[in-house]
């Protein structure tokens, strides 16, 4: 029987050891997607809570300008009107996808495509100080951090409700945090290439910082105890 | 042993994105395109517009709202509540949901995810320092995703259908409608288009009165509708008033239903004086006139002035 189990066991560890890295990247991929949308999700509301206001200022400063422009070559003004006719809720959702996909996409190409051997000390980060250097590695971090959370919260759902439940769940989020969140951040950093430019990641920014900051807002369940 | 850990902590991460991201729907629509299979919608795990089951409810709620009421209301339970659950959920959900809780959002919430589902994430939401964690828009996002988008549905339907049932007729019930809702010719512009709203044969200096009560969105004036005034009702539900002779509230300010918020008049594009009333939920225009119907009176009048 003892040598059933051992065999059984030596097996699947056998697999798990071919699976090993293929099987850690695409962990590291999915706590990341977990993450992001942890951020989207909330994204998702505040861009419906701007597109409304936008609305309220297109309404004062544009509705009638083009409406008369509209008319003047024969088509309807009154199509142009804008009060609540955009599909807020459609846009945002869009837009917070699109944001979600490309955070994924930004994030997990600095772990998938390395190819240098990962170096975390403090004279490879100055080597390779840029926009993309100071703001990846902080939004990287947020982004892991809610997507153990959100993993967390995953596998408590699954389980009827007790205090076994709560710890198993988080036993599970910081197994994952640690060990595939930190692979996910040291590979990123430690492979981060000295920039041509200091502004390199300028763009990237754009939409990292935000998924970043609303990752740390309100994918740590930390506040609710500092507050 | 340490790498069988391993890979059902894999196995464990990957089911969690594979169910409950939109990367992971668009990885499961992926293998359903490979399959010829269905494919899932990815804005799923996002907030959702008001389900589709509401117009049909709409209507039920509309012949509802003429009976006696159902049951006697306590608490935060009206009876346009009473009537929205009525038509939304059926009346046998009536009495069991009013036994839940005597806040109608918490009832209507529990219903849906069940206790255990709320308190959980009623208490994650506290853990990421939302500000109002018992409300269902502040934790809405720590549910599951297929419970969020079920209460969602519960919660957020009937609440706008009790807006909606709530609401009042504009001026008094027996002033004629000379035109109503749906595809017409249009009078000036001569083309077949939709009439979003009714058109209410009121003579200049009419006082109108606001439906329900709400926050005034727009107040200004444009060469379509005149003068014109917006309320936003709250849950998604907004009302409409134009072609008015001189509008007495301004953008942002807060009015109680009955408020004198305008008076008819025969502005913008207008071929004689009348109130375009509109009134639409979630975006949505549909028909006021089944309030006339119900409205025996007019709004009642306010005493204090719109602030």
């Amino acid at each position: 029987m003892v040598g059933v189990v051992r065999t059984v066991f030596t097996g699947v560890d056998r697999l798990a050891g071919h699976l090993a890295v293929a099987g850690a990247t695409a962990a590291q991929i999915a706590l990341v997607c977990l993450g992001v949308h942890l951020a989207a999700d909330r994204m998702d509301d505040d861009i419906a809570a701007g597109i409304t206001h936008l609305q309220g200022r297109m309404d004062v400063w544009l509705t009638e300008p083009l409406g008369g422009a509209a008319e003047a070559v024969g088509l309807p003004y009154d199509t142009l009107l804008v009060w609540d006719l955009l599909p807020t809720a459609p846009i945002a959702a869009w837009s917070a996808l699109a944001v979600e996909l490309s955070a994924i996409t930004l994030l997990s190409v600095g772990f998938l495509l390395t190819t240098r051997r990962p170096e975390l000390s403090w004279t490879s980060f100055k080597e390779a100080l840029c926009v993309h250097a100071l703001v990846m590695p902080l939004a990287l971090a947020g982004v892991l951090v809610a997507g153990s959370w959100s993993l967390a919260m995953a596998v408590e759902d699954l389980l009827p409700p007790s205090d076994v439940a709560i710890w198993a769940a988080r036993l599970v989020g910081a197994a994952a945090l640690v060990r595939f969140g930190w692979g996910a951040w040291s590979r990123s950093v430690g492979s981060m290439e000295p920039p041509r430019r200091r502004t390199a990641g300028l763009a990237s920014a754009l939409i990292l910082v935000p998924v970043g900051l609303l990752a740390w807002m309100h994918g740590a369940p930390i506040w609710g105890w500092l507050v | 042993m340490k790498g069988a850990s391993e890979l059902l902590l894999c196995a464990v991460v990957l089911t969690a994105a594979w169910t409950r991201t939109p990367a992971g729907a668009l990885a499961q629509n992926a293998v359903a395109l490979a399959r010829g299979t269905e494919t899932v919608d990815m804005l799923a795990h996002f907030r959702t517009e008001l389900p589709p089951r509401v117009d049909a409810a709409l209507q039920r709620a509309f012949a509802r709202r003429v009976a006696p009421p159902i049951v006697e209301t306590t608490g935060g339970w009206t009876p346009a509540l009473t009537i929205a659950v009525g038509a939304h959920l059926g009346e046998d959900a009536l009495e069991p949901l009013m036994a839940l809780s005597d806040d109608p959002e918490a009832a209507l919430e529990l219903w849906s995810v069940g206790p255990d589902l709320r308190e959980r994430a009623i208490t994650r939401a506290r853990a990421a320092g939302e500000s109002h964690p018992g409300r269902f828009s502040s934790h809405r996002r720590y549910l599951p995703t297929q419970e969020a988008r079920e209460a969602e549905e519960v919660v957020e339907g009937v609440l706008a259908l009790a807006t909606v049932l709530d609401l009042a007729w504009p001026v008094e019930a027996d002033v004629r409608v000379s035109s109503g809702f749906g595809y017409r010719t249009h009078p000036v512009l001569g083309t077949k288009r939709l009439h979003e709203g009714v058109d209410l044969a009121t003579p200049i200096g009419t006082p109108v009165r606001a439906a329900g009560d709400g926050r005034i969105s727009r107040a200004r004036s444009d060469a379509v509708n005149g003068n014109h005034v917006i309320i936003n009702h709250g849950h998604r539900v907004t009302s409409a008033y134009c072609h008015a002779d001189k509008l007495h509230v301004k953008t942002g300010a807060t009015v109680t239903r009955g408020d004198h918020i305008l008076d008819s008049g025969n502005t913008g594009r207008s071929t004689g004086p009348h109130l375009h009333f509109g009134l639409r939920i979630g975006g949505r225009p549909v028909d006021p006139a089944p309030f006339q119907a119900v409205a025996a009176t007019p709004a009642p009048e306010s005493e204090a002035p719109p602030t």
